[in-house]
């Protein structure tokens, strides 16, 4: 199988809520579990067989049903998760697990509990700031949900079955490490368009189909041509972003995103869970508790402003654009701060506001030529 | 008009003026206790803040979620809310003040859909009107939006902070989660404010904040009384005095005068309303600050009384245990997880949201429900739809309205005195006269 | 004219489209006229009609420039360029001294910074609101039935004493505004406060880049001198017109304009 197919699949596996893996998956008895949050464990799910399925709102086409609930003063992304849960596409999820992210995922997670109603219903409460004195409490937290899943489930989640685990998304991260490593030439195989497709589908599909699926991938991509047709590379930031086709408007003015920091980006991944004798849900839970943090966390803006300037020189970019969902009070603290630190030092940045699900607007498309022309590119 | 003895930025002055001069209106009316202590309590905090300010004593900012207690366990540092000088500027000083804060905010990139409060936070301190705290203490609740501010904040004015991690839920183990982050925040706030702490003047600040919760308490009680006896304006000042006061002797004083002049007013037989009200609600969600004297007008012109509001409940939980340092921690902990008005409601499942609904609009009687819907509340509109839901079941009328708490500009106080007439007239006064 | 120097900058809007000819340096003919749905035929057409106004041929054009929310229409452009940068580069070179740029459009307004060189530095929109717009100021004046035209004349009429209106969105405003026409409160004052509340607006996003003068403002709005002077109330500021008394409504399609001599000199072909 070429790229070309590959990069077909997981345009498809992308574009409604389900696709035919998930479809194989509960066809053959086994659970879908959602869940929002980079900072909940995907292994732990694995290593209870079952299947993690990030939640996102592709697919849904009108909000009104999230908008019942939770009127329109909220995120959109929320808003049309909930309208796809509430119409019930999301019929294939067994359960959710789900953390206080924010105050619009919050109530998201008292509407799936006395609304949506699904068999298996857990709630994380996840620190706020990423530092030692907390990480205790995180891994409780884990712990508890581990006992949550296996009584609910009647499995067994033991070390063994957690090192598989580990070992199965470490090859996830490893082949989006490899991908994002051949961003880094001039001429990167694929667009930020691309890349996000590929990062989000790897989060709706048994992550064995999509390892394999990411080598047949590479294997493409190694000899496969670059892109060269651009004006400026930038690295996309900000709140959540799972849209690809919203990247694919602002490269059509020829900013070419050359990593997305974002979640269903970079951030789901990291590096690798360590090898080790330590105890593999520890090792889970600093994997994920003290990884780049995102704008919910606090005390740690000066380690997100360090993981941002180390993308730009790894990937050799020109400017920033970040962009933020309306109604998002995390990242408007964060863009706020961003924009003045990036003005302090010098580096362009961009910032826009967008709402879910819509394409990239004429506006936006002015603002990121007008960014260019501004970066002399 | 001076301030402890000098001339400060205008806006400070506004509101010091202002505070006098309502001093002046409300002395002269006896029956005005309560708002006398309260307004008397704002103006010795200015007086009380600037007069550290000029001793040069550390000042410790601190949020809205967050009660001060563990602050003033350190003698001579002064706790500053962030939401103080907004609060103020809107009840006793210029509104206008703030909303020039707010826009200043807004200029500086600060989205326009983060709270008003949090807005013109920010927007004091880029106009320079705070005194510099030797650092932050900050509680991560209420909501998103007070992170936000503080986050801004941090980063404008560099100074060393920390935050504590209030959790999702709030039972014991989240009890002992919380007083452990006190414990370790101790030696933080010793660093920074280069003073002592001690568990001695600690216990007397916690054993002041039991006598003013005591009183809180007693008053909460009192308001239950029909015909209502006291003013509807005053419930939401009670959380205004427990952000700054708590644990201060000032704080039990008002707390006194509120709960004194509700019993004596019920003794003379007196009440909000001349000769009683007709109907009463449950103000939940947030108070109209820039206007109070709305309130009044419900009053006068709608003979509607709010007997209680989530800002002026008092959750009635166990007291701080002062015997040990333990003790006292983990007693300061479940006050901030179980009884600060906001932290409590707004935190968690939805459930201590609507649960306290519920039982105030059962405990004082109300004949409906009014949601102010402050429009930057992402949670409380997050959650409408649940919440206009459990409201119906239980047979409550809801109105529901949006407005800014601080902004006047949203929504004109003629478009929100039309709402709760009109819900009045064509769905309050009939279901009364059926009944 | 066979050797003069043509270039050419359409500005399709979103409310005007517009077309100017920059010859030998100097502002030649142009067109203001109303975008349509039909985006491609409007370029054509103010083209057109300026070449002719000019009395010159297509060929004679050496550079063509589009801007503007239709600058991907303008298809017979040889390149096209973002209205930022048209209005920031445009205003830079009449009026060498400016460094804010203001630009109040029917539907959105734009504010442009450029550092000491002439390069712009930052940009900021206010793309989503129209309060702050000339479509608010448009809608106002329908609603108490005068013409756009006459609001700078009423601005200036009688005394100064502007009504504030309390109201932040333009949704309200208009019932607030007909309740103070009903009131009798006198029409001057009225659009002087209505000036004032979009000044404010304007202002803060102002602000929100850093003001450094010389400060100019273009769009169609400039024309409002009765706005213009709420503006330098509230930025404390006087600003700046462009010599030769260029209509600022044609900023965008003269820096269009500009820039297509700029690229086409560079490009070293006669």
């Amino acid at each position: 199988m070429g790229n070309k197919d590959v990069m077909d699949i997981f345009r498809n596996v992308i574009t409604q809520p389900g696709n035919a893996y998930l479809d194989e998956w509960v066809a053959s008895g086994k659970k879908v579990v959602g869940y929002y949050c980079s900072y909940i464990p995907e292994e732990i799910f694995s290593a209870a067989g079952l299947l993690p399925y990030r939640l996102r709102g592709a697919g849904s086409v009108d909000s009104s049903d999230g908008d019942a609930y939770m009127s329109a003063r909220v995120c959109t992304f929320v808003r049309h998760t909930i309208s796809l849960a509430l119409r019930g596409e999301l019929d294939f999820l067994d359960g959710v697990v789900l953390a206080q992210n924010c105050d619009h995922i919050r109530r998201a997670a008292d509407i799936f509990k006395k609304k949506i109603k699904l068999p298996f219903y857990s709630f994380l409460s996840i620190p706020r700031i990423p530092k030692e004195r907390l990480f205790d409490w995180y891994l409780e937290e884990l712990k508890r949900l581990k006992a949550e899943v296996e009584a609910h489930y009647k499995v067994t989640v033991s070390g063994e079955r957690l090192e598989e685990a580990i070992a199965l998304h470490n090859a996830t991260r490893q082949r989006v490490s490899s991908l994002y490593e051949l961003r880094k030439k001039q001429a990167p195989p694929v667009t930020g368009e691309e890349a996000l497709t590929i990062t989000v589908a790897a989060h709706l599909m048994p992550r064995d189909t999509y390892n394999m699926l990411m080598d047949e991938l590479l294997a493409g991509l190694a000899t496969a041509g670059g892109v060269t047709k651009y004006r400026a590379r930038v690295i996309i930031t900000g709140g959540e972003l799972d849209n690809p086709e919203y990247i694919a408007g602002i490269e059509q003015q020829g900013a070419l995103s050359v990593a997305e920091a974002v979640c269903f980006g970079q951030r789901s991944f990291g590096g690798p869970v360590e090898d080790g004798a330590g105890d593999p849900l520890e090792r889970i839970a600093r994997h994920r508790f003290f990884q780049a943090p995102c704008a919910r966390m606090v005390e740690c803006f000066d380690e997100q402003i360090i993981a941002l300037k180390d993308t730009m020189k790894e990937f050799q970019a020109d400017g920033i654009i970040f962009q933020r969902m309306k109604f998002c009070d995390p990242w408007a603290g964060d863009g706020h701060n961003l924009y003045w630190r990036m003005r302090k030092e010098g580096i362009p940045f961009l910032g826009l506001e967008r709402e879910y699900g819509v394409a990239a607007s004429g506006q936006v498309g002015t603002r990121v030529q007008a960014f260019l022309e501004m970066i002399g590119k | 008009m001076a301030i402890a003895g000098k001339d400060r930025q205008d806006d400070w002055e506004v509101v010091y003026e202002g505070a006098s001069g309502l001093m002046e209106l409300y002395e002269a009316d006896p029956e005005s206790k309560g708002m006398n202590a309260i307004v008397k309590g704002f103006r010795n905090f200015t007086e009380t803040l600037f007069t550290a300010q000029d001793e040069g004593r550390p000042i410790v900012w601190h949020n809205c979620g967050c009660s001060p207690e563990l602050i003033r366990g350190i003698e001579g540092v002064q706790p500053m809310p962030i939401e103080l000088l907004t609060v103020l500027q809107d009840l006793i000083g210029d509104v206008n003040y703030t909303v020039a804060a707010i826009d200043e905010a807004e200029a500086h990139g600060v989205a326009p859909e983060v709270c008003s409060i949090d807005k013109s936070a920010v927007g004091l301190v880029l106009k320079g009107l705070y005194p510099e705290p030797a650092c932050g203490f900050y509680f991560n609740t209420p909501c998103d939006s007070q992170i936000t501010a503080i986050k801004v904040l941090t980063e404008l004015n560099n100074k060393p902070m920390r935050m504590m991690d209030v959790p999702y839920l709030s039972g014991d183990r989240e009890a002992r989660y919380l007083a452990k982050q006190f414990r370790e925040a101790i030696p933080f706030l010793e660093e920074h404010t280069k003073r002592k702490f001690s568990w001695e003047k600690f216990r007397e600040v916690c054993e002041e904040s039991n006598r003013t919760a005591e009183c809180l308490r007693d008053w909460n009680e009192l308001r239950k009384h029909i015909p209502c006896p006291q003013v509807s304006k005053l419930v939401a000042l009670n959380t205004a005095l427990l952000v700054a006061f708590s644990g201060d002797p000032e704080g039990t004083e008002v707390a006194m005068a509120f709960r004194d002049e509700a019993k004596e007013r019920i003794e003379r037989g007196e009440s909000a309303v001349a000769g009683g009200e007709i109907y009463r609600a449950v103000w939940y969600q947030d108070p109209v600050w820039w206007d109070l004297q709305f309130y009044d007008w419900m009053e006068s012109e709608l003979k509607l009384v709010i007997p209680m509001d989530l800002f002026g409940f008092y959750a009635a939980e166990a007291l701080i245990d002062t015997s040990t340092p333990e003790s006292m921690l983990e007693g300061l902990a479940r006050k901030s997880l179980r009884v600060m008005p906001m932290s409590r409601q707004f935190k968690g499942p939805i459930d201590n949201y609507i649960d306290d609904y519920l039982l105030l609009c059962a405990d004082y009687q109300a004949d409906f429900g009014i949601f102010a819907g402050h429009v930057a509340c992402k949670h409380g509109h997050g959650g409408i739809g649940l919440f206009r839901e459990a409201s119906r079941e239980a047979g409550i009328p809801l109105l529901f309205f949006e407005f800014d708490m601080f902004d006047p500009r949203v929504t004109p106080i003629e478009t929100i005195q039309e709402y709760i007439s009109q819900f009045v007239e064509d769905v309050i006064r009939p279901r009364k006269e059926a009944a | 004219m066979n050797s003069s120097l043509v270039t050419a900058g359409i500005d399709i809007g979103s409310t005007t489209s517009k077309a100017a000819l920059w010859i030998d340096g100097l502002l030649g003919p142009y067109v203001i006229g109303p975008s349509t749905t039909n985006p491609r035929a409007t370029a054509r057409e103010c083209y057109e009609k300026v070449i002719e106004m000019a009395g010159l041929q297509a060929t004679d054009v050496a550079y063509i420039f589009g801007t503007g929310y239709g600058r991907a229409k303008v298809a017979f452009a040889d390149e096209n360029i973002s209205e930022i940068s048209a209005h920031g580069r445009g205003a830079r070179f009449l009026l060498p001294s400016a460094r804010t740029i203001i630009d109040i459009g029917g539907q959105d307004t734009k504010v442009i910074s450029l550092d000491a060189n002439g390069e712009m530095i930052d940009f900021v929109t206010n793309d989503k609101c129209a309060a702050g717009t000339g479509r608010f100021l448009d809608f106002i004046a329908r609603s108490v039935g005068i013409d756009v035209k006459d609001l700078a004349g009423l601005h200036a009429s009688g005394s100064y004493q502007p009504v504030t209106l309390s109201s932040m969105c333009s949704v309200f405003i208009e019932s607030e505004v007909i309740n103070l026409v009903n009131d009798e409160v006198p029409l001057n004052s009225i659009i002087q406060g209505l000036h004032q509340a979009v000044a404010t607006r304007v202002a803060a996003l102002v602000k929100r880049i850093g003001l450094v003068q010389d400060v100019v403002v273009t769009g169609g709005v400039a024309k409002n001198a009765g706005l213009v002077d709420e503006l330098e109330r509230k930025l404390a500021v006087k600003v700046k017109t462009f010599p030769g008394d260029i209509d600022p409504q044609i900023l965008g399609a003269v820096g269009a304009a500009i820039i297509a001599m700029q690229k086409y000199l560079k490009q070293g072909t006669t």
